[in-house]
């Protein structure tokens, strides 16, 4: 993730700094998202030669049980849950609206598609929604 | 048998040591802030990033040369 220059960027021009949303329930308040941007810039601009993400584990732990402690973990699921932390304590938006989303009853999927993504950046839009996330389709056969 | 008060050095104070952390993160702030402030042509680039203007600033602006060389910012750069 350090080397998507482009989130690098935004934490190290301390960008997050007015974006944290300290009142989202889904998030750390701002804990994971402060420690990513610490551990940025010990990365990037401090002159250390290494550093430990000690930080960014243990506020990824405060959101998500399974991290505290010490046990061997998957570490696609900590990315996962990392970015998902980033995201709701990046969220701009301050109170998701309770948004309904209709079946696609065969309709075209341009046209369900975009009632998807609507729906969805009506509760989610952050640095995070805008550098990574898309839409996928998917169906079982 | 553990002594009062307990001492607060390097060796011993886990509460010394996150000052020191918090003082490096706030120097780090501070010199990052430093080189941006400078140039006003990036001011609304940096207000409003859903824009997305920011990643077009050089990240050169505030990374530590030594970073390039071989720190653990850009070392693994390369490799990707």
């Amino acid at each position: 993730m350090s080397n998507t220059i482009e989130l690098s960027k935004y934490f190290l021009f301390n960008i997050h700094d007015s974006e944290i949303n300290h009142t989202n329930v889904l998030g750390s308040k701002g804990r994971v998202a402060e420690a990513y941007g610490d551990l940025m810039k010990e990365m990037w601009i401090g002159d250390k030669r290494k550093t430990a993400p000690f930080n960014v584990k243990k506020s990824i732990g405060t959101v998500v049980a399974q991290f505290r402690g010490y046990n061997q973990q998957d570490s696609h699921e900590f990315l996962h849950y990392l970015i998902d932390t980033l995201n709701e304590d990046l969220n701009r938006i301050k109170e998701k609206p309770y948004v309904e989303i209709p079946d696609s009853n065969g309709r075209e999927d341009s046209i369900v598609s975009k009632e998807q993504w609507d729906a969805f950046t009506k509760r989610n839009n952050s640095v995070l929604i805008d550098l990574f996330y898309g839409q996928l389709k998917s169906r079982l056969i | 048998m553990i002594e009062y008060p307990i001492p607060t050095s390097n060796e011993n104070g886990y509460a010394l040591v996150e000052v020191e952390r918090k003082d490096l993160h706030e120097s780090l702030n501070e010199k990052a802030a430093k080189a941006l402030r400078e140039d006003e042509s990036l001011k609304e680039a940096l207000t409003n990033p859903k824009t997305l203007e920011f990643t077009k600033i050089s990240i050169n602006l505030v990374i530590n040369e030594d970073s390039v060389l071989g720190g653990c910012g850009l070392s693994n750069l390369g490799n990707t």
